[in-house]
């Protein structure tokens, strides 16, 4: 009776061990980085914003010292940013698309948009504060780092004042693209 | 068969039975495709209680219902798209704000797809309402689509037993680190409904 009872126990503590040492190596060298941001840090952007602060933001970002290189294209299939109207109180919203392995991994191109509807009343600083926040996202960013320092990923930022990335957002994209 | 079959097919076995595992655990704890909104931030009650169309404390009466709305009211957009919402019905406890009455039932929404396609801040503080909980909630009223919370962090607190609980620092209400502070009277409800309604004239 013993002997048949380790028979089954021995085995199933041994696939247990296994388990678990294979899922530690699986994800050793999963949550590194913001998942969704983009594989290559150069992108092409088409500009479908009825606002007028493609430019500026854009701008924000190609003037940082990291890989970002962002280029204004016409056309459609690439990244792009629009406006609209949506019934809901988000501000901006970033959407990763083609995506490493389907469903996740590192985006080939993103999707950003930006509502009307909760901006309608709010200065171009304040919304070119979200879209420079969505924009960090592409580049691997997640919302509120940890260090608590000044950053554009920040909820409670000054969006009339900040629209820049800040020295810890730019060390963070340089962070993500270091080979 | 030998025993050294035996022992070659156990151990194959074992192998088979860990690899199984293995997958199992990492479809569940990959990371999950999530939206990613920027949302308002209400620094003082002041902010948030202008904020909303709408305060109440409500009861869960039905959770977690993953519809796909047409939440897009852009004027002459062709390819506009439906977003995943996870809805639960609320029966209204008592109105703080807005024009809804005690006893009254209403749907509201929250972004994503709990379980698939959950929206980042939601899904980090648990933040998808449960079935026959007390919630006091801060909501936006739309006229063709259900009411939202103001924003995911500091939109709806819970209730139990009069006293207001948050996971999520930036709430407003209701957030310690410390549970003997959770229980000290700043953080009951009566309290927290007195200091919203010195704004709502
Ligand atoms: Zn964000």
């Amino acid at each position: 009776m013993k002997r048949k009872l380790s028979k089954i126990i021995v085995p199933m503590l041994l696939s247990l061990l296994i388990t678990s040492m294979l899922t530690t190596v699986a994800f050793a060298a999963q949550y590194i980085y913001y998942g969704g941001g983009l594989l290559n840090p150069a992108v092409e952007v088409e500009n479908r914003l009825s606002y007028g602060i493609f430019h500026d933001c854009v701008d924000e970002w190609n003037s940082t010292d990291t890989p970002v290189d962002i280029t204004q294209v016409p056309g459609s299939g690439h990244s792009y940013i629009i406006s609209g109207q949506w019934d809901d109180t988000w501000y901006g919203m970033y959407t990763p698309q083609s995506r490493q392995y389907v469903f996740w991994g590192r985006a080939g191109k993103f999707k950003i948009e930006l509502n009307r509807s909760t901006l309608v009343s709010e200065s171009d600083t304040f919304r070119s504060s979200v879209l420079v926040h969505e924009l960090g996202h592409a580049f691997c960013l997640d919302d509120n780092p940890s260090s608590g320092n000044s950053s554009i990923m920040n909820y409670d930022r000054n969006r009339n004042y900040l629209t820049w990335p800040t020295s810890d957002d730019i060390a963070g994209v340089n962070d993500a693209y270091a080979d | 068969m030998t025993i050294k079959h035996k022992r070659v097919t156990s151990i194959l076995g074992v192998v088979a039975l860990s690899i199984a595992l293995t997958v199992l655990l990492c479809i569940g704890l990959l990371p999950k495709p999530m939206f990613h909104g920027d949302y308002p931030y209400y620094p003082d009650v002041e902010s948030i209680t202008d904020a909303a169309d709408v305060i109440i404390v409500g009861e869960v009466t039905k959770a977690r219902e993953v519809k796909n709305l047409m939440v897009d009211r852009t004027p002459n957009k062709s390819d506009k798209e439906a977003t995943p919402y996870t809805l639960s019905t609320i029966k209204v406890l008592r109105v703080i704000k807005g024009d809804l009455n005690i006893g009254d039932v209403i749907t509201i929404k929250q972004l994503g797809d709990y379980r698939n396609k959950p929206e980042a801040t939601l899904h980090e503080m648990d933040g998808y309402l449960s079935k026959d909980t007390e919630q006091l909630m801060f909501l936006c009223e739309y006229e063709n689509s259900p009411y939202s919370p103001v924003n995911p962090a500091q939109g709806i607190i819970e209730v139990r037993n009069g006293v207001l609980h948050s996971n999520n620092k930036y709430s407003l209400f209701g957030y310690s680190t410390d549970t003997a502070n959770a229980i000290r009277t700043d953080n009951s409800l009566d309290v927290a409904v007195e200091s919203i309604k010195k704004f709502t004239d």
